[in-house]
């Protein structure tokens, strides 16, 4: 039996390791190198590569740029869609039909997203219009020019895109718990804040843990929107590590060098995964 | 034991198809006469361009924009076909800002189109490119033919004369302005009063165009600044004699920063793509904008004439009285199957079919670079374009000069980068201190 379960897992084992493993594999040995991407051939060159991101400070910006996209956009979307998901628990017989409307956002191209929002916050678009049509013209600004503003812009396209899918999870999470835990909690005379409190939150630790780690891994790769949007300006105000990634293999012919971030950045959200895990487990009932 | 067995025979079959599916076609690797081992990542051999005994099939990257539209592209690819049954050329559009990064992403993907436009990023690696046969190349003025480690590898396609003022003649007449500027206090001036009678002077470019934030100003302006002084500018840049924080470099910089710093550019121009901002200025939202020779022929196509847009070339406070064109190129990829018949498309399009030659010059408003040239007729803002630059001196665009005085790859895209940070608040001096030493880094990495 129990060679014929490991049969079956082979095929699965099989694909991981080649579109997995492999590519991780070749990533990190190809940081060892000075390779341009273009070339037959390279030449090893040991740590080099992770030497020179320590004195790199475009790198230095795009990583502070990425940890605040993250924490803003994972805060957010989880604080949101846990209490979203909340009231669309009790919304009775429409729940399913809003569920379905917040996660639409999620399932769309993130190109066509980026087309979407950049016409709404072009300094001549649909926003501004809107302000200047209300007599708030005053307050009109330039969302994505101006290097506060685009970064901001950037979060808030995010969480509009991420939230339906982060209260989905919550949305579940919370449905898995036993209502006989709440009629406890009503006999014991507890109010909705406290069974929320007690009840719901402690019961859907496990639910947080995959919602959080989600968050930060997709946060933590964001590439697209910034691209179409912003192309990481102004200046280097929205590039994000993996922008930088890209930039440095396919725009500088620094393959190796742009390997050895790809490496680091494996390791950070490994590392903030591990760290997510075990807290995770601590907290659970 | 029968269970078993169609368990195996399922777990064995499911494996097959797993493997047959994610196998590789063998790889022609470009520069494989490199002694280092293999490289972990082997590109396999561009199957686009095939031979099935009749017809060869030839893929050509190409790019989109408000001039090269996809009829451009289809009447030339129909023109070929019709003149050369058995060739069929595929169109592979380049999309992105950045035809370079596409290209490269395509090669590392194994996918490297046959004939490329715009190769120069790449030609510099030996075993991308094919060589061109001399015959071909006899075609194309001397000046044109670039050279890559002493081989020639890319085909001339034309030069592009590059930026000047384009404005609306009735916003200046409406600010009072009767005259174009040909210094740079009378540009300043003209600014002045343009902002007086509360029109917006300047458009500029952002989001994620980055390349035209300061196109108009660096290619119109500061080229000609630094060429003046430093005529041998690239060559001492290389060496290391020169240094990007060079006052001249600063100086021409800074007096673009007083136009930003005073207002004169669009309030929302950072929050523009470069369609946007065109489209922008044709609505009128201001009164100029420093922008490419191609918008002549747009504008030229568009009807409007001279009566409408008039055009100036940017009084560079030097004084110098220079223009730069930029050269153009197409590259056969190494990984063709059939360079013949690629050369031939190259060939056709370049000169060989005089009327398909003027007819790609003219979509862009660009000019040929064969011995023989090819001349058509142009719409009255182009006519002005040209005739601006009579008494104008021609000099080298610093970056995108070719061939071993070429500027090291990635660095154009970093001051592209760079130069949005001077339009949207750093210092000149702070920003040029970063253009040395990244220079030398991707210019080690190049090596």
């Amino acid at each position: 039996m129990r060679k014929k379960s490991k049969l079956f897992v082979f095929p699965a084992f099989l694909i991981y390791t080649l579109l997995m493993i492999v590519p991780i594999a070749g990533a990190f040995y190809l940081s060892l190198t000075d390779w341009n991407g273009i070339s037959a051939g390279f030449n090893l060159i040991g740590f080099k590569n992770y030497a020179a991101m320590f004195k790199d400070t475009r790198l230095h910006n795009s990583i502070g740029v990425t940890i605040t996209i993250t924490f803003v956009v994972s805060i957010t979307v989880n604080v949101l869609g846990l209490f979203i998901a909340s009231l669309l628990n009790n919304a009775g017989k429409i729940t399913n039909t809003l569920r379905s409307i917040f996660f639409l956002p999620y399932v769309m191209s993130t190109v066509a997203i980026s087309f979407i929002w950049f016409s709404i916050l072009s300094y001549t678009g649909v926003l501004n219009s809107i302000l200047e049509s209300l007599g708030f013209g005053n307050i009109i600004t330039d969302y994505i020019g101006n290097s506060k503003n685009a970064i901001l812009s950037i979060c808030v396209i995010e969480i509009w895109r991420t939230l339906g899918f982060h209260m989905v999870l919550y949305l579940a999470s919370i449905q898995t718990v036993p209502e006989d835990l709440y009629e406890a909690c009503t006999v014991d005379g507890g109010s909705r804040w406290q069974k929320f409190r007690y009840v719901t939150l402690p019961m859907i630790v496990p639910g947080i843990t995959i919602s959080v780690i989600m968050s930060i891994m997709s946060e933590m790769k964001q590439y697209d929107i910034v691209k179409v949007i912003t192309n990481g300006g102004p200046g280097y105000s929205t590039e994000t590590i993996t922008y930088n990634i890209v930039t440095q293999a396919f725009g500088n012919n620094m393959l190796g060098y742009s390997s050895a971030i790809a490496v680091f950045l494996f390791i950070i959200i490994a590392a903030v995964s591990m760290i997510q895990l075990k807290a995770g487990s601590k907290l659970e009932v | 034991m029968s269970k078993k067995a169609v368990s195996m025979i399922l777990a064995v079959a499911m494996m097959a198809s797993m493997v047959s599916g994610c196998g590789k076609s063998s790889s022609n690797q470009p520069g494989s006469d490199m002694k280092e081992p293999a490289n972990a990542t082997e590109q396999p051999v561009n199957n686009e361009s095939s031979t099935n005994g009749e017809d060869i099939t030839l893929t050509w990257a190409v790019f989109e924009t408000d001039n090269y539209t996809a009829e451009v592209w289809q009447h030339i690819i129909d023109t070929f076909e019709a003149d050369n049954p058995g060739i069929k050329i595929e169109k592979v559009l380049m999309t992105g800002d950045s035809r370079p990064q596409f290209l490269k992403t395509m090669l590392a993907a194994g996918n490297m189109p046959d004939i490329n436009i715009d190769p120069v990023d790449l030609a510099g690696t030996d075993g991308i490119y094919a060589e061109v046969p001399e015959e071909l190349l006899g075609n194309y003025e001397d000046a044109s033919i670039a050279t890559y480690n002493g081989k020639h590898t890319l085909v001339p396609a034309y030069k592009a004369l590059r930026t000047q003022c384009y404005y609306h003649k009735d916003q200046f007449e409406e600010a009072g302005i009767t005259e174009e500027p040909k210094t740079w206090d009378e540009f300043l001036d003209i600014c002045e009063k343009l902002a007086a009678a509360g029109k917006t002077p300047l458009m500029g470019v952002g989001a994620s165009d980055i390349w035209a934030t300061s196109f108009g100003w660096w290619t119109g302006v500061t080229n000609a600044d630094i060429q003046k002084a430093y005529p041998t500018f690239n060559e001492d840049i290389l060496s290391g004699k020169l240094k990007w924080t060079d006052p001249v470099i600063a100086d021409s910089l800074n007096a673009w920063k007083t136009l930003i710093d005073a207002g004169y550019y669009h309030k929302g121009s950072m929050s523009f793509s470069y369609t946007q901002a065109s489209e922008e200025f044709i609505n009128g939202s201001t009164a100029m904008f420093m922008d490419g020779a191609w918008s002549a022929a747009g504008y030229d196509a568009s009807g409007l004439t001279t009566d409408d847009m008039g055009v100036f070339v940017m009084p560079a406070p030097s004084g110098a009285k220079s223009y730069c064109t930029m050269p153009q190129y197409w590259g056969v990829s190494e990984t063709c199957q059939n360079k013949e018949a690629a050369f031939a498309f190259c060939e056709y399009v370049l000169g060989g079919n005089t009327d398909i030659y003027k007819y790609y010059l003219q979509a862009d408003g660009t000019y040929s670079v064969t011995k023989d040239p090819a001349e058509y007729e142009m719409g009255s803002i182009q006519t002005k374009f040209s005739e601006n630059y009579k008494e104008y001196e021609l000099i080298p665009e610093i970056m995108k000069m070719v061939g071993d005085t070429a500027i090291p790859t990635g660095f154009e895209d970093f001051t592209c980068k760079s130069l949005q940070n001077i339009f949207t608040g750093a210092s000149v001096e702070s920003e040029l201190e970063t253009w040395d030493a990244e220079m030398e880094r991707l210019q080690a990495a190049s090596e």
